[in-house]
């Protein structure tokens, strides 16, 4: 099979054509640096993302906080993960940097707050 | 961070977005005592807040953050040079000798003179109004951007079945997060034969998830009495037109417009600023100064800027010029207008004065392969580098010398295919 891919790695961009087989690459050309090459053995075999998503937020001044995943997972469990969220709450205050969610995905990745959402100030 | 009411502010920032805080904290640098923004919401940081997903920061940074983080990376600097932070305060008004008038309910009206000022109120998008889809004015009809905010800060999904028009960033990060919160997002609609938006979100929004980009076509009618029931989409020729045959009727509850973001910019008209037509922002030079006096802007009020990065590395600039300004206010005679090529839709800065080394942004009005970018000087050439492939959604920066300025009366930026120019640059 073949397949184009645009390396992501750096903004250059390079087109990286590979060909391979049973996920086993058998050429590659197009990329301009071997990160590029590294880029499209790992799309083939096993493509990684960092996943973005938000948590919903107890008795803060925003009822979301949005999060990251602290290493690149599997694109394939991204839906899965974000699904498992859904029924997570966490309490105000938290910090940017907190961690909200341990070994998400099942390999051993963290999920991290990307915003601190102070708690919202009851009314006098 | 409490509201002021000093009448002297040196630099007086209006916008707390990315382009905002860079500027501003480049001012305090470059020694201006008291600096301000003036930010209309409740926070700094504008709409990188909404903007969760990361690939922010790779430039300028060398880290890959997500839209809030890197807000964070500037709020901290704010706060720890003691710039005076003015939220939920609207500029009403600005006059060309550099009088701002801010209202907000705590203070009520506060008036400023500042010694220079700096606009950076950002962009706002198109909305579907100004585009001509016939029909009913269901609900479900939403700007992509505003979609964006009901999901990512308020907890509000907006549908089920999507279609998305227009594929420029936000549309296409908006596909993917749709698509994570579970809702079938059936197709990404643009009108022209290539992506709006930069080819790795065109990878990781939608060919990672199989969402199809449906291209040269757009939608032409919308149905539905209470909420969306279905779009048109129509093929269009290659001026646009949308044709008579081949249309398609798509259900869906749910229509996400990314048509694109245009220059805020009623202040800047208010000062008697100079407004580009093509760019719909201002008109600057090399120091990010506009044609009043004393009155810089920087960021997506100038121009829509691909990455945050470059909107940042931008108000830098314009901020440490703009604290000089403040402290020893110049008049500088010598101004070229930039000429360009006629592929060539815009560039930003559009006058140079030879005041210092600058990056002139272009951006092309289709896709050419195996081109060479130079800059021509009178007769002579004094730079070109070739490129593989240039795109309207990737505006290009060409590095030109203060020196080629000077004493120049006439400076082009020109595009020119590989086979017709020999490899003479440098
Ligand atoms: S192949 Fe190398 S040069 Fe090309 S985009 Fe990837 S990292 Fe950049």
């Amino acid at each position: 099979m073949k397949r184009d891919l645009i390396c992501t790695i750096c903004p250059l961009g390079c087109k990286v054509m590979a060909t391979y087989a049973h996920k086993k690459a058998t050429a590659i050309c197009g990329n301009r640096c071997p990160k590029g090459e590294a880029y499209a053995l790992s799309e083939i075999r096993n493509p990684r993302r960092i996943l973005t998503t938000t948590i919903k937020v107890e008795g803060g001044i925003f009822p979301l906080v949005s999060v990251r995943t602290n290493r690149p997972i599997s694109r394939d469990s991204m839906r899965r993960v974000v699904k498992n969220l859904h029924n997570t709450f966490v309490k105000a205050p938290i910090e940017i940097g907190d961690r909200l969610a341990h070994g998400v995905s099942g390999s051993g990745s963290d999920i991290v707050a990307t915003r601190s959402i102070p708690k919202k100030k009851a009314k006098p | 961070m409490t509201a002021i009411k000093t009448e002297h502010i040196d630099v007086l920032v209006i916008g707390g977005g990315p382009a905002g805080m860079a500027a501003a904290i480049a001012a305090r640098l470059a020694g201006a005592r008291h600096v301000a923004i003036v930010e209309r919401g409740g926070y700094l940081g504008g709409i990188l807040n909404q903007c969760i997903h990361n690939g922010f920061g790779l430039e300028l940074l060398k880290k890959d953050l997500t839209g809030p983080e890197y807000a964070q990376h500037y709020i901290d600097q704010v706060k720890r040079l003691k710039i005076t932070v003015m939220l939920n305060t609207m500029a009403i008004d600005i006059t060309k000798d550099r009088e701002v008038t801010l209202s907000n309910s705590k203070d009520g009206l506060i008036r400023i003179k500042a010694g220079a000022i700096v606009l950076a109120m950002g962009c706002r998008e198109r909305t579907a109004g100004m585009l001509s889809i016939s029909g009913t004015r269901p609900a479900g009809i939403y700007t992509a951007g505003v979609a964006q905010t009901l999901i990512n800060l308020k907890n509000l999904m907006v549908g089920k079945r999507v279609v998305i028009l227009g594929s420029g960033d936000i549309g296409l990060i908006m596909a993917r997060r749709l698509t994570l919160e579970g809702a079938k997002v059936i197709s990404v609609v643009e009108k022209s034969p290539y992506p709006g938006g930069l080819l790795r979100n065109v990878t990781q929004c939608l060919e990672d998830f199989d969402i199809p980009l449906i291209l040269s076509h757009t939608i032409i009618e919308v149905e539905g009495r209470d909420r969306l029931e279905s779009v048109t989409l129509a093929r269009v020729d290659r001026h646009g037109n949308p044709l008579k045959s081949r249309r398609k009727k798509i259900k869906c509850d749910t229509l996400l417009i990314s048509a694109g973001l245009i220059p805020e910019n009623e202040l800047s008209k208010k000062a008697g600023v100079r407004i580009d037509k093509k760019t719909g922002g201002p008109i600057v030079d090399e120091e990010y100064h506009t044609s009043v006096p004393g009155i810089f802007a920087c960021g997506n009020v100038v121009s829509v800027h691909d990455i945050v990065d470059w909107a940042s590395m931008d108000a830098e600039i314009a901020g440490a010029s703009a604290s000089l300004y403040s402290s020893k206010p110049w008049h500088r005679h010598h101004a070229l207008e930039i000429e360009l090529d006629n592929e060539i839709s815009y560039c930003v800065p559009q006058i140079l004065r030879g005041s210092r080394d600058t990056e002139v942004s272009i951006r092309v009005k289709r896709p050419i392969e195996k081109v060479f970018v130079g800059v021509r000087r009178d007769t002579m050439l004094s730079r070109s580098a070739y490129h593989e492939i240039l795109i309207p959604s990737e505006a290009l920066r060409v590095p030109i010398k203060a020196g080629a300025v000077e004493g120049a009366e006439n400076l082009s930026i020109f595009i020119e295919k590989s086979s017709s120019i020999k490899r003479e640059h440098k």
